[in-house]
């Protein structure tokens, strides 16, 4: 799997996850976008070890229900380590959606869906998502050529991804590497 | 020279202490996060470099575990030492590991060398032994749980541990106080022979520091289990805190040269240097104390 290291993180992380997002769009304009993490092999042996009860190497609904409980709700406190920007206007997110993991090749995978519901008019609107831990134990990298657009045949749009000067995290010492994504709706 | 290395100490001393503890698990951690010091962005390329070699080498390690698994050679045991070794280094290069506490103890007491690198080996040796000690009882007795268990075991500990270096900073103040109140000018080169007072607080700071356990050893020990590879774990985790007892030991030389530098500096003037030399020793006890409380505070 191709992947490219976040450019400006440091130090002391425990987790590490590649991340790939892809937006959804409607005919009425952006939905929200998912996200897919994939966590390294060591933090994942945790994951399994904890919540594949009955060791067959994938997770049932029952244990996803599990997981979502003990490994995965926490991070509401932490915004999913989703921090999101529309027309320079801070967002939390509080609330996602169709939460799944698996268990792929010995890594733990993520799915799930982050709502963000924002109309397409004649004139382009701008989002940024960045997906980074605070705290720093969580290393996520973003994987760039992984950024995927869907339903987005009633939009026009393009993006970036670029380091957030302007806001740096943990003590200042790290930029936050953002997608900016901008959309306006297709002229007929 | 000296200037140079007296600049070096001052920024050092400056920055060092926000360079907080090291963070709670998110995905299981019952704490609210809080906000932060934010202080000037200088250091990311260099911390760049870092964050990158660490993702390389873990996944190294996962593959060099792998490949003993398959095949038990010196082949493939040398590289996993080597990659284990570094992987310390690095790893406790971020928050955490008690760098700070031994940076601000050697402020404040004029120490050698020798102690300097006797602090590091012992906190970090006190560190991977916790982190091997709780993975073993969760993995051959307690059975429960990795993540939950880890977490509610290590804040029980955290709060024993900083519980102890608030009062460990409690006795320095006093001592040093004490101690320059009856014999102001007593002075004590870095590299001469110790006193035993000086080896005193060595051995209780190291186990209320190292005492916590090391997460990252934590997670190659289990790692390292799933594979049935009891003993390769032992040597991983034995050699990582080696790499981590570089780091550390390198945080307490930096303040024993530093303050060296800076004390020579004034090398001219003995009252500034006597001054100097006692603010230290004062504020590096209240430091200890004051960066205890912070997390003792945040772990309540």
């Amino acid at each position: 799997m191709p992947f490219i290291v976040k450019a400006n993180a440091w130090g002391h992380a425990h987790v590490w996850i590649d991340n790939t997002v892809v937006v959804h769009f409607n005919d009425q304009g952006m939905t929200g976008f998912k996200e897919k993490w994939a966590f390294d092999e060591m933090f994942s042996h945790m994951i399994i070890h904890d919540f594949d009860k009955n060791r067959n190497g994938r997770f049932e609904p029952a244990e996803v229900k599990e997981v979502k409980k003990g490994a995965f709700l926490n991070l509401r406190k932490f915004d999913y380590f989703t921090h999101v920007k529309i027309n320079g206007k801070s967002i939390e997110v509080k609330f996602v959606k169709d939460f799944n993991a698996k268990i792929i090749k010995n890594r733990v995978i993520y799915h799930f869906f982050v709502p963000c519901h924002i109309k397409a008019t004649s004139s382009f609107k701008e989002i940024r998502i960045g997906i980074y831990d605070e705290s720093f134990y969580t290393s996520i990298t973003l994987l760039r050529d992984q950024i995927l657009f869907k339903h987005d045949s009633a939009c026009e749009h393009h993006h970036k991804v670029e380091l957030n000067k302007k806001e740096p995290y943990y003590y200042g010492q790290v930029y936050p590497e953002e997608i900016v994504l901008r959309f306006r709706k297709k002229n007929e | 020279m000296n200037k140079i290395v007296a600049i070096i100490f001052t920024a050092m001393f400056l920055v060092y202490p926000f360079q907080g503890e090291a963070r709670d698990n998110p995905f299981v951690s019952k704490k609210t996060p809080k906000g932060e010091v934010k202080l000037p962005t200088f250091a990311s390329r260099g911390f760049a470099k870092i964050a990158l070699w660490q993702h390389q080498l873990n996944k190294k390690l996962t593959e060099q575990v792998k490949r003993l698994k398959a095949n038990r050679t010196w082949e493939t045991l040398l590289p996993l030492i080597l990659i284990s070794f570094l992987y310390g280094i690095i790893h406790a290069a971020g928050p955490g590991h008690g760098k700070v506490v031994v940076f601000s103890y050697f402020f404040s007491r004029r120490s050698s060398i020798k102690k300097g690198l006797l602090l590091g080996n012992l906190i970090s040796l006190f560190h991977a032994v916790s982190g091997v000690t709780i993975v073993l009882m969760l993995y051959f007795f307690i059975k429960a749980a990795y993540l939950s268990s880890f977490e509610a075991i290590s804040q029980k500990i955290k709060l024993v541990s900083y519980s102890l270096i608030v009062m460990i900073g409690l006795a320095l103040l006093i001592n040093n106080i004490f101690s320059t109140k009856n014999n102001p000018s007593r002075f004590h080169e870095a590299g001469a022979p110790d006193t035993p007072s000086d080896g005193k607080g060595i051995l209780p700071l190291a186990l209320a520091i190292g005492v916590v356990p090391c997460p990252g050893v934590v997670i190659i020990m289990l790692f390292a289990l799933s594979f049935n590879l009891l003993f390769t774990g032992l040597m991983m985790s034995l050699i990582m805190a080696l790499g981590m007892a570089v780091t550390i030991s390198i945080a307490g030389l930096m303040s024993i040269l530093g303050q060296e530098g800076l004390l020579k500096s004034f090398s001219r003037n003995q009252k500034a240097q006597n001054l100097i030399q006692k603010g230290l020793t004062v504020f590096g006890s209240l430091l200890i104390i004051g960066f205890g409380s912070i997390l003792l505070i945040g772990t309540l």
